[in-house]
């Protein structure tokens, strides 16, 4: 049986106005939230959450989007939605147990009394109830606000970083009760909160959220067994998970500090990349020391849009980063200098035209609609057209992000798209879809790291010992397949069969492909027939000779 | 010795007891010397002795606890009013922006004027009598005490509304059982700061046309050179605020000891 939706955000965009500039607080948000699940947003400081949760209690109406509760939009507050905001105090007026009632005056009083009773026993305040909250420590006087929101039975409740203004100690023994009020009372909960680890501690499933506009850029199940104990903060499985979303959250919170790179270690060779598994050989070169061994300092900072990580190298925020042709050619037309200095690796099958199972032949897809996301899925598409002889505008192109992609051919919205993994495994099982031709017939994409000339020329020493020490990371892959892969899926927070699975379509490049870039006939090759590509298609103003990127 | 002059550190308690009463006695003292030995004469300045004397003499002679009554019930008269008008409306102002901009310019351009200037009006459609004194209270409390009760209201916590919401509070409950009992301390607050101006007031209106009553009183020992007399009664006022004040403070701490300002 399927489960019905409790709580769904379809894409939120809340957007103010201050001081006549406009403040993009939430962009396009998109979650759903199911009974008894236990889900967390996890995000910088000052990321749109207050605002995001207070769209999802029906506080606030989202610009853009809609916010529906079991599939009815929600316009106004409902009590069945439980709420408790940042700086949560109980009624300074009213006694412990008058607090508990106060949302109880529905009922009679004997219902009353047993509710108080009940929720006073679960929080632990039973010998307090006569007393007023002035008398109280700061964590009781949260469990009284926590009780009083409790009482009301809602189905879900929302809450909004609840316990940071607490002590460690304090903080650890409330979200551990929060666990034990779960079991007991199998609510839906909703956390807001800045704290990775409560995140993971708490929660089965975490939304990733960016900075400012919040935009959820990940959502991660949680697996860690129940019931979870503070013991299991300590535990390999835990730190793992942290370490990834810490990758992940890293950039976000510089960038939410307002806080420029070049002033955090400047000497520093920076690396600017999206965490995925064509480019863990980069992490498996910081967590072997392969960098630190060349005598070369690096920060690897996880930039997961294409758009940040070449506006961050165009602003010297980061030396190098990670891309396809496409995007390098891209960045070149819009006047950004830059210079191909490696390649990591090329996808043989993780990319691939998904379509729906009625479309035979490449053909068929004149006139059908096909997702793809703007960068390398776009160009993938380009490419098919290009090879079938299928003009651009006799297919109906329609851009969305990879996770829409899927949904859209899950739910028949589209007819095909330009996906890769995690998704395109995950979409064809649970659509009527097949792979209509993928990277392995037509290998067009490979990943590789790019500079800007300005760069290549200030910094050659340390590039040359970045490649020398990539190009050791590329080999220990290719000697070492199995220790590689368990040391690179920890920071991409995947367990090492998932990444086995998902660099089943991507071929790790080596020594022999690094060696001499300038004269890999390949990649020069490639280049000339993805410049070709873009410029039919008019993404680019005019074609470029590989002797121009390399 | 330099241990009760740490900046910003509480003395013990019988250290306060002490210094307070020592500063009016210090204040007395030089009192006493100026009155003496200052080249003044007494018809300008009585000594403590004699402003004492005054104030049994008028207590025991004069009515003069008849006349502070009867000037406390001018003032309650035109409080009471003010009171009764600014508790809803400074609820309702507080509380909704409509009804906050539709009266606020109208109540500030009457409070920006000063109340005396009304007086010689309120003479003319009143007369001099205890409702003309009642109207002069409460055009000098009421504009005040309303400015401050919308005030009051209007830093109820936001959260504190939102979590009635999220409660399922209709908007009547929210204004009767959250902004309403947040906001009581601040209304008594407001009102211990205006019954002091209240006073001043009808002092004024007493003095500038009144047969009778406190300021009454002043003007008609000026008008006898009785100094004493003056002093005497300002010291009674004087007296009278200061024992009102500590009665005001007392309620506070017996009904809102929940609020923060209690401790």
């Amino acid at each position: 049986m399927k489960r019905q939706i409790l709580l769904e955000a379809r894409n939120v965009t809340n957007i103010f106005l201050k001081k006549n500039l406009t403040v993009e607080a939430n962009k396009n948000v998109s979650l759903e939230i199911y009974p008894n699940e236990i889900v967390s947003i996890v995000g910088p400081s000052g990321c749109g959450k207050t605002t995001l949760i207070k769209s999802l209690a029906g506080f606030l109406q989202p610009t853009k989007g809609s916010v529906s509760y079991k599939n009815k939009v929600l316009n106004s507050p409902n009590p069945e939605i439980g709420i408790i905001f940042q700086n949560h105090k109980p009624f300074p007026w009213l006694t412990v147990e008058g607090n508990i009632a106060s949302g109880l005056y529905k009922l009679s009083k004997d219902e009353q009394e047993k509710r108080v009773n009940k929720y006073l026993k679960i929080i632990g305040l039973s010998d307090f109830r006569k007393e007023y909250p002035h008398q109280l420590s700061g964590g009781m006087r949260q469990r009284v606000s926590l009780a009083r929101a409790l009482a009301n039975e809602p189905n879900i409740l929302l809450l909004d970083e609840p316990f940071s203004s607490l002590d460690p100690q304090t903080k650890t023994l409330m979200q551990e009760l929060m666990l034990s009020i779960w079991e007991e009372t199998q609510k839906t909960l909703l956390f807001v909160t800045h704290d990775i680890e409560e995140a993971i501690f708490l929660s089965d499933k975490i939304y990733v959220m960016s900075s400012k506009p919040g935009e959820i850029t990940k959502v991660i199940d949680n697996l860690l067994p129940k019931p979870r104990l503070a013991e299991q903060k300590l535990s390999e499985e835990f730190i793992n998970l942290r370490k990834h979303i810490n990758y992940l959250i890293r950039s976000e919170s510089l960038k939410a500090a307002q806080i420029n790179l070049q002033t955090i270690r400047p000497h520093a060779l920076k690396i600017g990349l999206h965490l995925w598994v064509g480019n863990a050989s980069l992490i498996l070169g910081q967590e072997l020391d392969l960098f630190k061994k060349n005598n070369l300092e690096v920060q690897i900072i996880s930039l997961e849009k294409d758009k940040d990580r070449l506006s961050a190298l165009e602003d010297g925020s980061v030396d190098i980063i990670t891309t396809t042709i496409d995007m390098a050619l891209i960045a070149k037309n819009k006047g950004l200098d830059i210079k191909i200095i490696g390649v990591t690796d090329e996808s043989t099958g993780s990319d691939a035209l998904l379509v729906n199972n009625n479309i035979k032949q490449v053909k068929d897809i004149i006139g059908k609609r096909i997702g793809v996301e703007r960068g390398w899925s776009h160009f993938f598409l380009l490419h098919i057209l290009d090879k079938n002889k299928i003009n651009i505008s006799d297919v109906r192109i329609e851009f969305m992000n990879n996770a829409e992609i899927g949904s859209a051919i899950i739910n028949k919205r589209i007819d095909g798209g330009v996906l890769w993994e995690p998704w395109l495994t995950h979409t064809k099982k649970l659509s009527n879809s097949k792979t209509l031709i993928s990277t392995e017939e037509e290998p067009v994409i490979p990943g590789i790291i790019i500079t800007t000339n300005d760069c290549f020329e200030k910094k050659k020493e340390q590039l040359q010992k970045f490649s020398t020490a990539t190009i050791e990371a590329l080999e220990y892959i290719k000697n070492n397949p199995k220790e590689s892969k368990k040391l690179m899926a920890i920071p991409l927070g995947i367990s090492t069969k998932e990444f086995e699975i998902s660099t089943m379509g991507v071929t790790f490049l080596g020594r022999k492909e690094n060696k001499n870039i300038f004269s890999n006939e390949k990649i020069r090759k490639l280049i000339t027939h993805t410049s070709k590509i873009l410029y039919n298609a008019g993404e680019i103003k005019q074609n470029y000779s590989p002797d121009e990127l390399l | 010795m330099t241990k009760y002059f740490d900046v910003k550190k509480p003395l013990p308690k019988l250290g306060v007891v002490i210094l307070s009463f020592l500063g009016i006695l210090i204040f007395i003292i030089l009192w006493n010397l100026i009155a003496k030995f200052g080249n003044v004469k007494t018809i300008f300045l009585p000594t403590p002795t004699e402003t004492v004397y005054a104030i049994i003499n008028l207590f025991q002679y004069h009515g003069f606890l008849g006349e502070i009554l009867l000037s406390l019930y001018r003032i309650l008269l035109g409080f009471m009013a003010s009171l009764v008008l600014a508790f809803p409306l400074g609820l309702l102002l507080g509380s909704f922006d409509f009804f906050k901009n539709l009266m606020e310019p109208l109540v500030n351009f009457i409070r920006y004027i000063p109340p005396v200037a009304f007086i010689p009006l309120t003479i003319l459609w009143f007369g001099i009598g205890d409702l003309q004194k009642g109207i002069v209270i409460f055009i000098s409390v009421f504009p005040y005490l309303l400015v401050l009760f919308i005030d009051v209201v209007a830093r109820v916590p936001q959260e504190h509304i939102d979590t009635a919401k999220a409660l399922g509070f209709s908007r009547t409950r929210t204004l009767l059982y959250v902004v309403l009992p947040y906001s009581l301390p601040g209304y008594l607050d407001a009102t211990r700061a205006m019954f002091g101006t209240a006073w001043t007031f009808i002092i004024v209106a007493e003095m500038i046309a009144a047969s009778q009553g406190v300021g009454f009183l002043i003007i008609q020992s000026q008008r006898f050179i009785k100094t004493e007399n003056i002093f005497a009664v300002i010291i009674i006022i004087g007296l009278i605020g200061l024992f009102s004040d500590l009665l005001f403070k007392w309620i506070y701490s017996k009904l809102f000891f929940w609020s923060d300002k209690a401790k």
